[in-house]
């Protein structure tokens, strides 16, 4: 075990379970626990939603691809912010004056509560379920090639800590973790980044050049196909980053912690700038790794590239076993188990407002008293953690993680995108085009996934549908099954409230206030 | 929440101020939307149709490919500079204006409102 990265991990674990105790006294209403008091700032915001878009995934797994790849690494953080565009767009000022706590709130203003409220809430629960499973997967392994504990007690370490923010903490407490943690990993990208500037002279054409020189595709390197997927596995893949990322529940209930629409747009507008500068730090970084780390490093890097940028800090910090390069490796380490610390927060809590504020307040006890959703809500969080943490440990560390991302973003795409977007937009949509599109994408998503390369029992090369990810499919028929829904389905409501959703979604009218008082 | 029935919703969304603002607003989604998809269908069909034109090297190392990745990061800085501009400048105004009507019609009493 490696005493100076479990001592930054610790002193980690430390500072966010201080911030939790914290946020804990400023946590008893339900407006505070799902939305922090409606008290976090433009700015402040656009940290936490970076935060929770700077994954592990994003930043271990994106500078990695980039190392193993080259070019195609670069796709997906390249089309990452076409989905911040669009909920700046399209959801952000909207679900601010139109919502209260989830998803749901928006779809349910104009449609039949209890139907929309089910399947919606069934697939946020499902989205956050899946996503923490490929996260805490992930931390397990990460941990345990960073600090040499081993897979059961790092999952359970991280499940522990994640708990104990959500439910006592509820959503300041998950906000002001994932505020320090991008604060960390910007910090962490700017100090990589310039590490290796410096080693190259700020020569972007030396730093290029020699990235493709170290890699054995040679010039290849700076072109398409260097990681050997499809043409037809990088539009799904693209297509996932751009509209399913635009779509996920945990990213879109942030905008619900925010004073007005004002701010609303304002956290959008930081969270694209903070993200944009560090996905460019990321291909620094990434090439940079492949330019400078000796090629013996090629069998330490791993598989999918997830160590390329501890190593460039240990390198970058003077090399193994010397004191920089050990502190250097352990603050870059603790830095990306902050990160999956977090993200995992932030999608319990989805779930849990899913569970409690749109299943137990709104479906089962519609109309009584619903004084007790805070309650529920910390109840809901604990037992969807411990099914993940569960999930997680039977899977165990040589569990492929890649399609489950691509599933949830997937549902994300095809299920939430097309019936939020035309609950806003159009007036003849439907109760019963929503429930099918829903349906329709959640549906598509597991199918194609079950017949895919990743799961398919015959091996990837008989897989029926030989895509990894099914947004190609997803989409469209997740947008078509709203439209037929609604051909098929008349609603005289709908197109009533369709009025007062348009204009309290645009003006703000009767938008949720601020309270005044913690 | 504010309760529905204090306000005309039909009413409202039918006044001047509320139709420009819808009006405004939604030529800007539209057509910053129509531009942002447009150049992100072009990033992938450059890359699935011309991949050794992406892969050229344009200059100091940098692909075709690579800098076409970079500009959709410049174009969605771009886009939401745009947006947050017209926002705050033209959008907010008109929120106020309509803002301002159920104002006017709440002081009048609840039969005028409705």
């Amino acid at each position: 075990m490696n005493a100076t990265r479990l001592i930054a991990f610790a002193v980690l674990v430390g500072v966010t379970l201080a911030v939790t105790v914290w946020a804990s006294r400023r946590t008893r209403s339900a407006t505070e626990f799902f939305a922090a008091g409606r008290s976090i700032s433009g700015p402040q915001n656009g940290l936490a939603i970076a935060g929770d878009l700077m994954s592990a995934a994003t930043f271990l797994g994106f500078t990695g691809l980039m190392y193993l790849s080259g070019f195609d690494g670069w796709i997906m953080p390249s089309v990452t912010l076409v989905a911040f565009v669009l909920i700046l767009l399209l959801f952000a000022e909207r679900m601010r004056n139109a919502g209260r706590f989830t998803v749901a709130d928006v779809l349910s203003f104009r449609l039949r509560d209890r139907p929309v409220r089910a399947a919606t809430a069934a697939s946020t629960v499902l989205v956050a379920v899946i996503y923490l499973v490929a996260q805490l997967v992930g931390a397990g392994v990460l941990i345990r090639a960073l600090t040499g504990l081993s897979f059961v007690p790092a999952v359970i370490l991280t499940g522990l800590a994640m708990l104990a923010y959500v439910v006592f903490g509820g959503m300041l407490a998950t906000t002001w973790v994932q505020i320090i943690k991008a604060v960390l990993l910007l910090v962490a990208g700017a100090a990589l980044t310039l590490g290796v500037l410096m080693r190259t002279g700020f020569d972007l054409g030396l730093l290029f050049t020699t990235a493709a020189a170290n890699s054995p595709a040679g010039d290849a390197f700076l072109a398409p196909g260097g990681s050997g997927r499809s043409f037809l596995d990088t539009v799904s893949v693209a297509l996932a980053f751009a509209i399913g990322t635009a779509a996920l529940p945990h990213i879109l209930i942030r905008f619900f912690t925010v004073p007005d629409a004002r701010q609303a747009r304002s956290s959008a507008g930081w969270a694209t700038g903070l993200i944009g500068v560090f996905f460019v730090m990321t291909a620094v970084i990434g090439f940079g790794a492949r330019a400078l780390l000796p090629a013996e490093a090629g069998p330490a890097v791993g598989k999918s590239g997830n160590l390329a940028a501890p190593l460039l800090a240990e390198f970058l910090g003077g090399g193994p076993g010397t004191f920089g390069g050990d502190l250097f490796v352990a603050f870059v380490s603790a830095v990306a188990f902050a990160t999956i610390l977090a993200v995992v927060a932030g999608l319990v809590l989805s779930a849990s407002g899913a569970v409690a504020h749109d299943l137990w307040a709104n479906v089962v006890r519609r109309g009584s008293d619903t004084g007790g959703e805070t309650a529920v809500a910390r109840v809901a969080a604990a037992g969807i953690g411990i099914v993940a943490i569960v999930i997680t440990l039977l899977m165990g560390p040589n569990f492929n993680v890649a399609f489950l991302v691509g599933l949830a973003l997937s549902v994300a795409a095809g299920a939430n995108f097309p019936a939020l977007l035309l609950a806003l937009t159009w007036r003849r949509f439907t109760t019963t085009g929503a429930i099918a599109g829903i349906v329709a994408g959640l549906v598509t998503s597991v199918v194609c996934i079950v017949l895919g390369p990743s799961v398919w029992p015959g091996g990837p090369e008989t897989a029926p549908y030989p895509v990894e990810y099914p947004t190609l499919l997803a989409i469209p028929l997740g947008f078509l099954a709203c439209w037929i829904g609604t051909l098929l389905s008349s609603e005289r409501g709908a197109q009533r409230t369709f009025d007062e959703l348009q204009v309290r979604a645009q003006t703000g009218i009767g938008s949720e206030p601020t309270p005044t008082t913690h | 929440m504010t309760r529905s029935q204090e306000v005309d919703w039909t009413t409202l969304r039918a006044s001047e101020p509320f139709q420009e603002l819808l009006a405004h607003r939604s030529r800007f989604v539209r057509a910053a939307s129509t531009v942002l998809l447009c150049w992100f269908v072009v990033f992938l069909a450059v890359i699935g149709a011309a991949p050794d034109f992406a892969g050229t090297v344009v200059f100091a190392g940098l692909s075709v490919g690579f800098l076409l990745g970079l500009s959709q990061f410049v174009l969605a800085w771009f886009l939401t500079w745009l947006y947050l501009r017209a926002a705050n400048t033209r959008f907010a105004p008109l929120e106020d204006q309509v803002r301002a009507l159920t104002e006017a019609a709440a002081t009048e009493g609840p039969e005028v409102a409705r």
